[in-house]
């Protein structure tokens, strides 16, 4: 099977139910992959998340994947509406590493830490619990679905790809 | 800034202020080095946050990244950005042959080049503005850069990049670097010298 392969950039959301299709999120620093994964239906998605909180956000905001806020209720309905069972969902993250150490207020601090925080609490009012997860750290990652196996793959400089 | 529109004057304006920092910056490298530098003409572009790791060389492509954080009259963020190779480039240009690390030969000159830069855009506005010392790291375009455009964008989803490349001693460093402000700050910057160019009546 030829793979068409779909990057999910900062802000963005992905959902497919093609077998072809592998979903990446390359380069991810403070930002957070995010997957959901329907493995009866063999239907999956991906949020590029950027941020934690949608607060301050623009009215007119469109990019749904780029606070956690919104990216996973969007991510989830996006899913239910091509025939995703919520039931079924399984949840796999990455990213949210520290890059630079910078003392200079407390906004980048942390921006990383901020990210799982939010996420986690966003999935968790959607019942939704976390399988897989490689999050933390100061190295940058690129993660990568197979949307017809739901395998997914995390890969940082310096190290091989692995299976999360 | 909640709804600014980057008007055609506006981007003349960060045109300018480019060009006036990398001059700035191209002379105190060049005094310091005692070799001919220079800084290409700044590009400015408006860019969708999706957009930014492509704009900057691709969001999986290892890069050496310089870092700097800005404050005071301005709030934002100074990315100095290289590939191994270049930093390699400017590490025997600047120390021959000498045994220095590399980082630490990338870091200084990016040191320089961001305090002429910022030096000259204080003068400008007429006020101070503090960098912070430099933080190196190699990593993805995207993992270092997505942190910067987390601060920067935590309300607009576009951001006005300011780039330029440098050349010392004839070997081109094709690397970027790089002024991202917070949207507070480039709307007070850009009302400021809007204000002083309709105060001369400017054509």
């Amino acid at each position: 099977m030829i793979m068409t392969n779909i990057n999910v950039g900062m802000g963005e959301l992905h959902v497919s139910k093609s077998p072809d299709v592998v979903l990446i999120a390359p380069g991810l620093g403070s930002c957070i992959g995010l997957i959901m994964y329907d493995p009866i239906a063999k239907i999956g998605g991906m949020a590029h998340v950027v941020l934690p909180d949608s607060a301050n956000a623009k009215s007119n905001n469109v990019l749904l994947g780029k606070y956690a806020d919104t990216a996973i209720p969007g991510l989830l309905n996006s899913l239910l509406k091509i025939g995703a069972k919520k039931s079924n969902i399984m949840v796999i993250m990455a990213g949210g590493a520290q890059m630079f150490n910078l003392d200079k207020g407390s906004n980048i601090l942390n921006i990383g830490m901020r990210n799982v925080i939010a996420v986690k609490a966003a999935l968790s009012k959607e019942k939704l619990n976390v399988k897989s997860s490689d999050t933390g750290g100061n190295t940058g990652r690129t993660l990568r679905i197979e949307i017809s196996t739901g395998k997914a793959y995390v890969k940082s400089i310096g190290q091989p790809e692995g299976e999360l | 800034m909640a709804n600014r529109v980057i008007s055609k004057l506006d981007l003349d304006i960060l045109g300018e202020i480019g060009n006036i920092g990398s001059g700035n910056a191209a002379t105190a490298l060049s005094e310091i080095l005692n070799r001919p530098v220079l800084l290409t003409v700044p590009k400015i572009k408006l860019c969708e946050i999706q957009e930014i790791p492509e704009t900057l060389g691709g969001a999986e492509e290892i890069r050496t990244g310089v870092f700097f954080g800005v404050s005071n009259a301005l709030n934002g963020y100074v990315l100095f950005m290289i590939n191994g190779e270049d930093a390699q480039k400017i590490k025997n240009t600047v120390a021959g042959k000498y045994d220095i690390d590399v980082n630490s030969v990338v870091s200084e000159v990016a040191n320089i080049i961001s305090g002429a830069y910022i030096g000259a855009l204080a003068t400008m506005i007429d006020n101070k503005i503090d960098l912070t010392p430099p933080e190196v790291g190699q990593d993805m375009v995207g993992s270092l850069i997505d942190g910067l455009v987390a601060c920067v964008c935590s309300y607009a989803d576009k951001t006005v990049i300011i780039s330029t490349t440098l050349t010392i001693d004839n070997e081109k460093i094709s690397g970027f670097y790089i002024l991202l402000l917070e949207e507070e700050s480039l709307d007070n910057m850009l009302d400021y010298f809007n204000s002083i160019v309709k105060n001369n009546d400017y054509d």
